[in-house]
């Protein structure tokens, strides 16, 4: 596949899967061994492999923000890799499973939060990907926690 | 500049910074009027300009993390991009008011986070960056804010 062919998937998996809520998307997209790692200690490895455990992330996210949004504002691809920069926002408006130490309580509140994620791809299908995204800004954006520094 | 060029350019400058303490290599590597992106509530931009950036992070960064390393892991290029994730990490040993832990008192706490940088290069100098990292990761390993079964100190 070539850098644009792979940049077309990962639009696609944004646009109808992230945002789109398409998960018959998501499962066509996604290799059965799909790994995602996210940014904590380190890469924080989710677990098992596979669209599910991504779905399972997400429905976290659709949840909480019946209105997220995510338009792509850059995409830079090279090889079998390709890196997409989002600006993610949304309404709080159902409780948000992954705050800093259990469930934010629906606040009503909007948020906005820039996303970066690099997604590894082979055979036209996303194998891997690692995303980093400052939940420290959301968690302060959604009145969690207060400004430490 | 091809994208290789461009990609050993941002090498250069993560390797001395981090790996040499050489200050003095974002004089060649930033230009003028270069300006930092940093996900906060959306894009929050540098108030400083061209190598004051790097300068005024240092100043804070090497006192607080005196063994800090940053690990480049991956390079991505594309046109006049250089996409960078790399591994920092470090004990935080002080706490400078204006450093990178602000009003966190020197912990001795180590911290792992990855960071991840776009670069826009024009004509072999960095122009402009976007930098998303965890913040929220970073407090929480320090102890600052609340970390699932952890206690805050």
């Amino acid at each position: 596949m070539s850098a644009e062919e792979n940049k077309a998937i990962v639009r696609r998996f944004q646009e109808e899967y992230l945002v789109g809520r398409n998960t018959t998307v998501g499962d066509e997209l996604l290799a059965p061994g799909f790994h995602l790692k996210a940014a904590g200690v380190g890469w924080r490895s989710l677990q098992p492999p596979g669209s599910a455990t991504m779905t399972r992330a997400m429905k976290a996210w659709w949840d909480a923000f019946p209105d997220l949004a995510a338009p792509i504002e850059q995409m830079i691809a090279e090889g079998d890799k390709v890196l997409v920069v989002s600006m993610m926002s949304g309404t709080h408006q159902a409780d948000f499973l992954a705050g800093p130490a259990g469930p934010i309580k629906a606040t009503g509140r909007r948020f906005t939060l820039p996303d970066m994620t690099v997604y590894r791809i082979a055979e036209g299908r996303i194998v891997e990907a690692w995303g980093s995204f400052n939940a420290g800004s959301l968690w302060q954006q959604l009145g969690a926690i207060p400004s430490p520094t | 500049m091809s994208t290789e060029e461009n990609k050993a350019i941002v090498r250069r400058l993560y390797e001395e910074l981090y790996e040499k303490r050489n200050i003095a290599v974002v004089d060649e590597v930033f230009a003028p009027d270069y300006v930092r992106h940093m996900a906060f509530v959306g894009w929050q931009t540098s108030k400083l300009r061209g190598t004051e950036v790097y300068r005024n992070d240092m100043k804070h960064v090497w006192p607080t993390f005196p063994d800090l390393t940053v690990t480049v892991e991956q390079m991505i290029a594309e046109d006049d991009k250089v996409v960078t994730i790399a591994m920092l990490s470090g004990t935080q040993m002080g706490d400078e008011p204006g450093g990178p832990c602000g009003a966190i008192k020197a912990t001795g706490r180590r911290v792992t986070v990855p960071i991840a940088i776009v670069s826009r290069l024009s004509e072999g100098e960095i122009v402009e960056d976007w930098e998303s990292d965890n913040f929220g990761s970073f407090w929480q390993q320090l102890g600052a804010i609340p970390t699932p079964g952890q206690p805050v100190s």
